[in-house]
């Protein structure tokens, strides 16, 4: 099973996805990841949307900063609204156009946004720690206080 | 297309012995490897803190100084992974579940080292 | 004149094994629209990731869920393997292969059961679940757990299981072979139950392609799709096919999951006869580095676990991507235009484990 993974422009993804819609490729799932942030810096979310024929994966990835906009991919790929929405509510994209739109009621959660959070708290110690991990990647246990939180 | 195919079943579970156990008169002896619960041998114990550390459930505490191992039964989610961390191999993995209580303070378990012997050494 | 209604299914139900919310729009007992609700059990199991060792995390992806948790904790151990560049010998791969099939047919019998319960076939649905008992014992038996396993880790497996044990557990297996035919003969031949199931919920094979769905359901509308044919275990070395079924209506789909549990029991038969003496757990040199994807099929379908590794002990980022989360949507589809009493069915017929979609 080989993987490809190809950057695209936020711009492209809904003609990209209708692109594949017509070769037959299956919409496998939508996730993202918010890459480390130094300290003050607004966080980023990387978009990962995936699409399967015969076994084999394609990603298609494409990198935003936190609170940008992107047209809804549900309208060619019904499924998407579901994914969408988990990322909206997780990590703050908002996508227009959605089949079915929560409104940001799909888990009601205490904290919004939780992983963009996440990133921001682990800001400060990761610089800091940067250098000593460039340095020595053994396999160590990390100090305590940044790992039994 | 069959006519009650499940009719023959069910008359033969009229005359089959039952499913269910007659518990507790009647009691299922557990495994060999069923993970019931985590008990500490404290007197090979030397209060590392390895297995605190390295507990996913956060379930354990242990204190070096005061010399005292504690375990939160309702945290524990009987992994086994402090049993397998252990350096002095005094952790093991019983077989019975713990018993029903009707209070939270009874499944927390506090250990501590027996007192030295006088005159050793 | 039609009159309107909305009557709310769940989160709490006596037929849903686990809380999902649909709010359905009724017009004189037939079903105009359904508006689904989940997040009843959101966990947020992904943000623990950053904060448990890559080793002890195993554990807690275990427990994502209670019916495919031994797949579950392969996936991850699966990705993990591949970020730290550890081998895995090839006994652990092939009692992975035993273990995540034993998983297949318990859960399929748990499913079967929970099928008959919604179309009211109570009686059945105590039936099937008495034989999964067994099925669960042989799992506690070997692995110490009934329904979380702990028996993964990264690089292999925990404990051994002796040939001895895979001699037993194959010929227990078999054994109820007969009892679970007995069983399922009820399923399909059972007129009542033919005439709650056959032409419900109706998927053509071009309509399943277009909503994405996978596993059973795809593969009950004709499409070909199996990840157990991707590489990630040895399963090309077995003698097995992809079940499939045409019709895809609820019928088919019960049809392919009967078939898979004596599928699944025929594989295992056949790599308990084919076992390497190799270990079971492989060593691991490096911290995890990099960024991976692993699909496997659990018994509802395709799951995918992303795992990213930045070189330290904890993992970036841990995403688990579960067949549930993809089916559902095909619910809101199919619920349109039936009556009410069979939205239970419909519900059921994705094999929703809801614990795992929202971890």
């Amino acid at each position: 099973m080989s993987d490809e993974l190809i950057q695209i422009q936020p711009g492209e993804l809904s003609a990209k996805a209708a692109e594949l819609k017509k070769e037959g490729w299956r919409l496998v799932q939508m996730s993202a990841v918010v890459p480390p942030v130094g300290e003050g810096e607004t966080p980023s979310v990387e978009l990962t949307v995936s699409f399967d024929l015969g076994y084999k994966l394609r990603n298609l990835r494409l990198t935003v900063p936190h609170g940008a906009r992107l047209q809804s991919v549900s309208s060619v790929y019904f499924p998407a609204f579901l994914y969408e929405n988990e990322i909206h509510e997780q990590f703050g994209l908002e996508f227009d156009g959605m089949a079915v739109d929560f409104r940001g009621t799909l888990y009601k959660t205490a904290v919004k946004q939780p992983f963009v959070i996440q990133a921001a708290k682990k800001a400060k110690p990761a610089q800091q720690a940067a250098p000593a991990q460039q340095a020595s990647p053994s396999v160590q246990p990390q100090n305590p206080a940044q790992g039994a939180k | 297309m069959a006519f009650l195919p499940m009719f023959s079943t069910a008359i033969k579970n009229l005359f089959k012995k039952p499913a269910t156990r007659l518990y507790p008169f009647e009691v299922r002896e557990p495994f060999a490897r069923t993970r019931g619960n985590v008990t500490n041998n404290v007197s090979a114990c030397i209060f590392c803190g390895v297995c605190k550390l390295k507990c996913p459930a956060k379930a354990l505490e242990v204190d070096r100084v005061a010399k005292t191992w504690t375990i939160d039964r309702l945290k524990c989610v009987i992994c086994g992974r402090c049993v397998e961390v252990c350096p002095k191999k005094c952790l093991t993995m019983n077989a019975k579940y713990p018993a029903p209580d009707t209070a939270r303070a009874g499944y927390v378990e506090k250990c501590t080292a027996p007192a030295a012997p006088p005159a050793q050494k | 004149m039609k009159k309107s209604t909305v009557i709310p299914l769940g989160p709490q139900h006596p037929v849903l094994p686990e809380p999902l919310s649909f709010d359905l729009v009724i017009e004189n007992e037939k079903v105009v629209q359904a508006v689904p609700s989940i997040g009843f059990v959101h966990r947020g199991l992904e943000l623990l990731a950053p904060k448990r060792d890559f080793e002890e995390f195993v554990l807690v992806a275990e427990r994502i869920c209670g019916i495919c948790s031994f797949i579950h904790g392969m996936g991850y151990c699966h990705g993990a393997e591949q970020l730290t560049g550890t081998q895995v010998p090839r006994r652990a791969q092939q009692l992975r292969i035993i273990l995540s099939e034993v998983s297949r047919v318990h859960s399929h019998l748990l499913w079967l059961g929970l099928a008959a319960d919604a179309f009211g076939f109570e009686n059945l649905f105590m039936q099937t679940w008495r034989i999964r008992e067994r099925v669960l014992d042989l799992l506690e038996e070997t692995t110490g757990g009934r329904v979380i396993f702990c028996i993964n880790k990264v690089g292999g497996l925990r404990k051994d299981i002796d040939a001895d044990t895979l001699h037993r557990m194959v010929s227990a297996l078999k054994g109820m072979e007969a009892e679970i035919k007995e069983i399922t003969d009820v399923f399909l031949n059972d007129s009542g139950v033919q005439h709650r199931l056959t032409g419900l919920a109706v998927l053509t094979e071009r309509e399943a392609a277009d909503i994405c769905v996978v596993g059973p359901m795809a593969r009950a509308s004709g499409l070909k799709q199996d990840l157990r044919m991707a590489d990630y275990l040895p399963y090309k070395e077995l003698d097995w096919e992809i079940i499939t079924a045409k019709g895809g209506d609820c019928m088919a789909r019960c049809e392919v999951r009967i078939n898979e549990i004596f599928q699944s029991i025929r594989i295992i038969e056949q790599q308990a006869a084919k076992m390497d003496n190799d270990g079971v757990c492989g060593k691991i040199t490096a911290p995890p580095k990099g960024e991976v994807f692993v699909r496997m099929e659990q018994p509802r379908g395709e799951v995918v676990y992303y795992l990213r590794g930045n070189g330290t002990r904890f993992l970036e980022r841990f995403r688990v991507r579960t067949p549930t989360f993809t089916n559902v949507p095909a619910v809101v589809k199919l619920v349109q235009g039936v009556e009410l009493a069979d939205v239970a069915s419909i519900i059921l017929t994705i094999d929703p484990c809801i614990s795992c979609m929202e971890r």
